[in-house]
Parts: structure tokens; sequence; C-alpha cells
């Protein structure tokens, strides 16, 4: 509920008061440098609260209008865009590469933003967790140092440190797992992506979120995606075990099977 | 005869919203749509996709089963499907894309159950009137 979530915002306004007040004077003080006049504050308030339930609004392939034959989109290196070359055509001879999920291996950082499931963003002083309902998967986001640093792993979530420009979120991911692709179309990258998200709210309930993949082995300069989500009142998160019934399991030449009547 | 082909090919258009998240459904065939008329013996309302075992009987009498799979239980719990949505021995008809090997199987888009009332899956499908 809408009134809830301002009491809630309220209390966290209170217990950073002084933040709260310092920017407000900043502000205020850009107002008047800029203009020589004041002026009513353009952005909302509380534009730091990115709490609730966010559902996508668009769909799971990374980018719709991606034309593999054009360097530009995505700026694949000649390695890479041979490789995406490659999968399309097995797709189209019907042996398709295997996509992980479909074998119920987590989607990982950031395909997992172009899920069609909605996710939670709970705020605390020093993390932000991002509660993803597909396949139940969580980001940790350790803001401004707070985490142990890099743990050197290759994992599906990475290791994500973020930092508040303004009222933007900035989410660096590093440690990423490259057996990881972008969508179903075989978009893939390699062990030294680097990812950055930066979260803004564009509206009291629409978050804008640019996802910009930095890689330069699959990429010959950064590729910037924009994504929007909408904060869902009364929705609320539901499990996701995908080795559940997985009737759908990869087969050894990468086609998705179909494991009929049990 | 309770399996037809073509009949709600109309409602074809409707597929191409369909949310695609956990694999290629590469193996349906989009461009095809199968009605059939049958018995439920089992409904798994499990991730990552649910599935309802329907027994359809054939010209020479005999029961044939089709593994028809729906999307998964989070996306149809939030159409206002639940555990309870079918059960085993419900007598319905029901519109799928086949599989594409031919084998008996398919996606679901919708369904009508004896009582005359509809259900439709996610992605904007909706039963005919």
């Amino acid at each position: 509920m809408l009134p809830e979530r301002n009491s809630d915002a309220a209390g966290r306004l209170l217990s950073k008061g002084l933040w709260i007040g310092a920017a407000l004077l900043a502000g205020a003080c850009v107002a008047y440098a800029s203009n020589g006049a004041p002026k009513a504050p353009s952005a909302p308030l509380l534009t730091r609260d990115f709490e609730g339930i966010w559902s996508g609004t668009q769909g799971v392939i990374w980018e719709t209008n991606l034309k593999p034959g054009e360097p530009e989109n995505p700026p694949f290196t000649p390695e890479f865009a041979a490789r995406y070359q490659a999968a399309r055509a097995a797709a189209a001879a019907g042996k398709p590469k295997a996509d992980p999920p479909a074998g119920c291996l987590p989607p990982g950082i950031p395909r997992i933003m172009a899920s069609p499931f909605p996710f939670e963003i709970i705020q605390k002083p020093k993390t932000i967790y991002i509660m993803f309902e597909y396949m139940s998967q969580v980001q940790r986001i350790f803001l401004d140092g707070s985490g142990p640093g890099s743990l050197g792993l290759a994992t599906f979530n990475g290791y994500s440190q973020g930092h508040w420009e303004k009222n933007d979120l900035v989410v660096n991911t590093v440690d990423l797992n490259p057996i990881s692709v972008l969508d179903t179309t075989h978009v893939e990258t390699s062990d030294a992506l680097k990812v950055e998200e930066r979260f803004r709210l564009i509206g009291a309930d629409k978050l804008q979120v640019t996802i910009t993949l930095d890689d330069p082995k699959a990429f010959v300069h950064p590729w910037v995606t924009q994504r929007t989500y909408v904060r869902k009142s009364g929705e609320q998160i539901l499990p996701y075990v995908c080795e559940e019934n997985n009737r759908n399991p990869i087969k050894p030449d990468g086609t998705t099977d179909f494991i009929g009547a049990k | 005869m309770s399996i037809s082909r073509g009949a709600f090919f109309i409602f074809g258009v409707f597929c191409a919203t369909l949310s695609v998240a956990h694999h290629s459904f590469a193996m349906f065939d989009r461009t095809q749509q199968v009605t059939l008329k049958g018995t439920v013996r089992d409904y798994q309302w499990t991730n990552p996709h649910v599935f309802v075992q329907f027994l359809v009987r054939n010209d020479k009498g005999e029961d044939q089963e089709w593994s028809i799979e729906g999307a998964s239980p989070n996306m149809l719990y939030r159409e206002g499907w639940t555990k309870t949505t079918f059960k085993a021995g419900d007598q319905l008809t029901l519109v799928v894309n086949p599989l594409k090997d031919g084998s008996h199987g398919g996606y679901f888009l919708f369904c009508r159950f004896a009582d005359g009332k509809t259900l439709g899956s996610v992605g904007g499908q909706k039963a005919p009137g």
C-alpha cells in the first residue's frame, strides 16, 4: 500500500534527517546559483526510496532491436560476433546452443534484470538487497566499501559494490561467471565482463536502470541498455525452485528436451 | 473427433506476446493450434512449468496421454490459477500449440471446463467467448 510505504519512508527520513537536510540545502544552493532565483524542487523528496517490489515492463530478450549483422548493436569484437552468428545459425538449424537457465542454472547478473518475474529491493544503511523471484536469487550490494571486497570467485551474481551519485544508485559488479548468456538468442560475454547498473527513479513508482556492459573481450566499447520497471503495491515475491519438476532439460546436442508423460 | 487442428487459428495472434523465461519454446509449433477434448489424469502445479497430463480418447476408443505444458506457477498464480485449478477426472477442452515432432504434447493456450467456464494463460491469451 502506498500510504504504508510513505509511512516507512517517513521513518527512514527521520533517521536520516541530517543527510536529507544537507541535501535540501545543497539543492537550494544549486537552484539559486544556476538561475539566480529560488525554484521549487523538480524531484520528489524521497528520491532514494527504491524499496518495494518491482516488475519489468519489457520482454526477456536483452535488446529487441538487436541486429546481428550490424557491428554496433551489439558492438561485438570479431571473435564474439562470430560466436553469436554461429549460435544463431545453430538455432536456425534446430540445434541451439544450450541456454543455462533451461538446465535450471541461475540467469545471473545482468540477465536476471530481464526476467519476467518481479524483484524486491530492501535498503539497509550499508547494504542493499535485491531479492529476485526468478530462481530465488539474491544480489547483495555493498555500499561505500562496506563489503569484504572482491572475493575472486566467478559466480552467477558476482560481487556488487554500490555508491550514490546524487540520487542515482550506481552498482558495479565483477567476478561474474562467463558461462552466463544474456538471453535465449545466446549473446555471450567473457570473464572480463564488468557490469554497471545505474538505478534512477523517474517517477514515484517508476524505476529506470541503465545497464552498461564493459567487456573488452566481447565488445569493442561498452554496450549500454536501458530497462524500466514499475513498483507494484500489494505484490509479493513467490518461491521459485527450478529443479522441482524441470521437464525441459538440455539435451547433449544443446536442444531443449520435452519429457512426456510422467 | 476429440482432436482438431486450427479450430481457433484466429487466436494465434495472442500467442506472439508470450513471455518465455526459462527455456526456448522452439519445440512448439506456434503457428498451429490443436483442440483436445478429454480428461485430466494429473495436474502438476510445479516450477519451472505447470503440466496437465491429459487423456484423449482416439477413434479406436483408446486413451492416449498428452503432456500439456503451461507457464510457471508464479505467472499463472497472478492470472488467477491455483494448485486446485484442475483435478484428476476433470472433463476439459484444451487448446494448445502442439509439439513440432508430432508426439503427444503441447503448450497450454486456454481451456473450457465442462460447465462452460473458460481459462486463459499469460501474455494476453484469452479463451474465445
